[in-house]
């Protein structure tokens, strides 16, 4: 027996849901962090269950790519935020605003 | 006309292999003399790599690589990455804009203790750029868009002391995860209801897509958002005035022509080919609607709040935004009523001219910041008077911006007009035009100060740093030359978006 | 009967028995309030200092490496899933099936010294090693 693929979609879209409202919500910088690999972990789970579902392995060799790009994006991004408490004394995303339109 | 030599289908790729390797050659001579500050070498190296990489794409483009009746397209591996005439096109664009910022950056960045990281990572950001043109599968296009925008986020970052540069990247980088989190879901909602990522297989599964329209409808809305912020248009479009003010005044020039140009050729590359229009249509997803509606409220935004702006580099980061809404017409033209390739072809033939003047323009900001004669409208006051051939160059850009007729900036943007009317998007012309006129006030405010006003303060005589200037006169010189040229170009592009568009 | 049944059951008996014996050792054990049980645990140190202490930036360095490198094995995962099947029907050259992971290799090889030249995986110097250097003509 195994589980209808919508579920697995309900599921990802539950994860996807979470990272968003983290986003829209926290002021750390961190956690903003964590909330975007949230969603990108979000996508993986659907493409691996969709990989099964369709019988083909382009969804499951995307979603390790998909890791390691996540992976280099915060490394970058915690160099940011690193340059940004050094500069502000603050990792808090608000902090920083000179610039406003 | 026979082959003058046979390629192996690796090196169609050409232009992006050498980019690559002058970013890897960067870091191989970072690493023997770590603490080097020969900037010379380092800006040598990088604006050969730049050049060489244009010369073996405009090659490529005179050869006939890409152009079905004579040298054909090359699928490689597996068609996941394609070159034909319109990545050739795009990979023309990216060079010459990298080439031109690394040979300005050689003055700009004077003092500053990153001299070889800067040019890698700006090589390697090109790279991904690069292979953006050519990525034919919506791994490849994913996996492409995130090598331009890792490095594109140091790079902002890069005056590591400086508040505006840090705050500028932060925001930057935050928007860019975020929207890169909704498009890699997009991808896998589209994966999901059709079971393929390569361009073509995607289109020929579509009718087996009916009943995951939802998915598919919600999944074509996540990639519009992660094009919206590649291209800085509506509603990703708030990190650009951010993060073009704040960083160093040549990545401004590069993140607002380079990055913004491969932005709209996966656009184009993956909504003309993955999802056909009348297909769409029969599943009730009609995204040509969704682009008209970006296209008018992108360049409304972008030049209203343009006209509002004191600060001279946030202006030009507006106006940015108003000319991806302008570029957004060549999807939004994609209606089947018109001729699809001419107004396709419009929007390729704006991003290349764009690529001379808006580059040109943020070379002048970046003189400006040089020069440290201050940010606003009046701090510009009278440098006509000092600098004259920098100032006239400033005052060729800005109109052919403004889209007045004896620049190139004017025939893309009328191409781009007969497009929007030819496909019924009467609308849409009348916003280009208004949005035109508008733009013409702020641009010629710019002009006004620079050539008729009197300074406000007393400057010292101003130096005329070599890089610099050579780049802005080049640019200069291409936005008044391509008018001449403006035939092939025109021709080319349009065949590249017929080979592209159904 | 439903399979769920069976995993519900799990679950209750997974929860119950952990619940069970924190309260039967509630119910038994002595009160015995102390201030050094409530202090911070040091490997039987006396503490010094809070727990919120900066750790060095070396450390940061280090791990964004491990991060980054380990990751890139992700990357070696599919083609190691393919290639001994690719070089037993006997299509491709062992130079096509290893050279392109050659390639990706070296290319980590130049990032990762190009890190090392750069300081990253250098430990902060001690007081002796400053002092050292200091004197050395």
């Amino acid at each position: 027996m195994s589980v209808p693929v919508d579920y697995y979609v309900l599921l990802s879209m539950a994860l996807f849901c979470i990272g968003l409202f983290g986003i829209l919500t926290r002021r750390n910088a961190l956690m903003f962090l964590m909330s975007v690999e949230i969603m990108l972990n979000a996508a993986n789970v659907n493409l691996i269950a969709f990989a099964f579902y369709h019988g083909n392995l382009t969804g499951q060799v995307f979603a390790l790519f998909t890791m390691a790009l996540a992976a280099a994006e915060v490394a970058v991004g915690l160099g940011i935020i690193l340059v940004l408490y050094r500069n502000f004394r603050d990792v808090d995303v608000t902090v920083p605003s000179a610039m406003r339109w | 006309m026979a082959p003058l030599i046979e390629l192996h289908s690796w090196s169609a790729l050409a232009p992006t292999l050498i980019l690559a390797l002058t970013g890897l050659v960067l870091f191989v001579f970072d690493s023997i003399d770590p603490r080097s500050t020969n900037r010379s070498a380092l800006a040598g190296i990088s604006t050969a790599g730049a050049l060489a990489s244009l010369g073996v794409a405009v090659w490529y483009i005179v050869a006939g690589v890409g152009d079905p009746t004579r040298r054909g397209t090359f699928d490689l591996f597996g068609g996941q990455l394609i070159v034909d005439q319109m990545a050739l096109f795009f990979m023309v664009v990216v060079a010459v804009v990298t080439a031109m910022v690394s040979i300005a950056s050689y003055d700009y960045f004077l003092e500053h203790a990153y001299q070889a990281e800067y040019y890698s990572l700006m090589l390697l950001a090109a790279t991904g750029m690069s292979t953006m043109a050519a990525a034919n599968s919506l791994v490849t296009v994913f996996i492409a868009l995130e090598l331009a925008s890792l490095p594109s986020f140091a790079l902002v970052a890069i005056l590591k002391t400086n508040r505006g540069s840090v705050e500028a990247g932060l925001k930057y980088f935050l928007i860019g995860a975020l929207s890169s989190a909704i498009f890699v879901y997009g991808i896998s909602l589209v994966y999901g209801a059709t079971g393929y990522m390569q361009l073509e297989a995607i289109a020929q599964n579509l009718e087996g897509a009916e009943g995951f329209s939802g998915l598919l409808g919600l999944g074509v809305v996540m990639l519009i958002g992660g094009f919206a912020y590649k291209t800085a248009s509506v509603p990703f479009h708030f990190w650009a005035p951010e993060a073009y003010e704040g960083a160093p005044a040549p990545i401004s020039a590069f993140l607002s022509s380079a990055s913004k140009a491969a932005g709209f050729v996966i656009a184009f590359r993956v909504f003309a080919t993955a999802f056909p229009i009348e297909t769409m249509a029969d599943i009730g997803i009609d995204w040509t609607l969704a682009f008209v509606i970006l296209a008018i409220v992108t360049m409304t935004i972008g030049n209203f709040a343009a006209a509002t702006q004191e600060n001279v580099k946030r202006m030009l980061a507006y106006s940015s935004v108003g000319h991806a809404g302008y570029a957004l017409i060549g999807l939004a033209g994609l209606t089947g009523t018109g001729s699809n390739d001419v107004v396709l072809g419009a929007a390729m033939m704006h991003l290349l001219v764009y690529g001379f003047m808006n580059t040109g323009a943020f070379l002048f900001i970046a003189l400006a910041e040089y020069w440290g004669v201050g940010r606003t409208f009046e701090d510009y006051n009278g440098l006509a008077k000092q600098a004259p051939m920098a100032s006239a160059a400033m005052t060729i850009f800005m109109f052919s911006l403004a889209g007045i007729p004896p620049f190139g900036g004017f025939f893309s943007k009328y191409f781009l007009l007969t497009g929007a009317i030819d496909a019924g998007l009467l609308v849409v012309a009348v916003a280009l035009v208004v949005n035109s006129a508008l733009s013409l006030y702020y641009y010629s405010r710019l002009v006004k100060a620079l050539w008729i006003e009197e300074p406000v303060v007393e400057r010292d005589s101003l130096t005329q740093p070599t890089g610099l200037y050579v780049a802005i006169i080049f640019a200069a010189v291409m936005t008044v030359v391509i008018l001449p040229g403006f035939g092939p170009v025109a021709d080319t592009a349009i065949e590249a978006a017929a080979a592209v568009v159904p | 009967m439903n399979e769920w049944i069976a995993i519900g059951a799990l679950a209750l008996v997974g929860i119950l028995i952990p619940l069970g014996m924190m309260s039967v050792s509630y119910l038994l054990r002595p009160s015995v309030p102390e201030t050094s049980k409530r202090a911070t645990y040091e490997s039987g140190e006396v503490p010094t200092g809070g727990t919120r202490i900066r750790f060095n930036i070396q450390y940061y360095m280090v791990a964004l490496l491990f991060v980054v490198f380990d990751i890139e094995t992700v990357l070696l995962f599919p083609w190691a899933v393919v290639y001994r099947d690719a070089l037993e029907s006997g299509e491709v050259t062992l130079m096509q099936a290893l050279g392109p992971m050659l390639l990706f290799v070296a290319i980590l090889v130049v990032g990762l010294a190009w890190a090392w030249r750069n300081g990253a995986v250098q430990w902060a110097k001690s007081p002796r090693q400053v002092e050292l250097e200091a004197n050395r003509p």
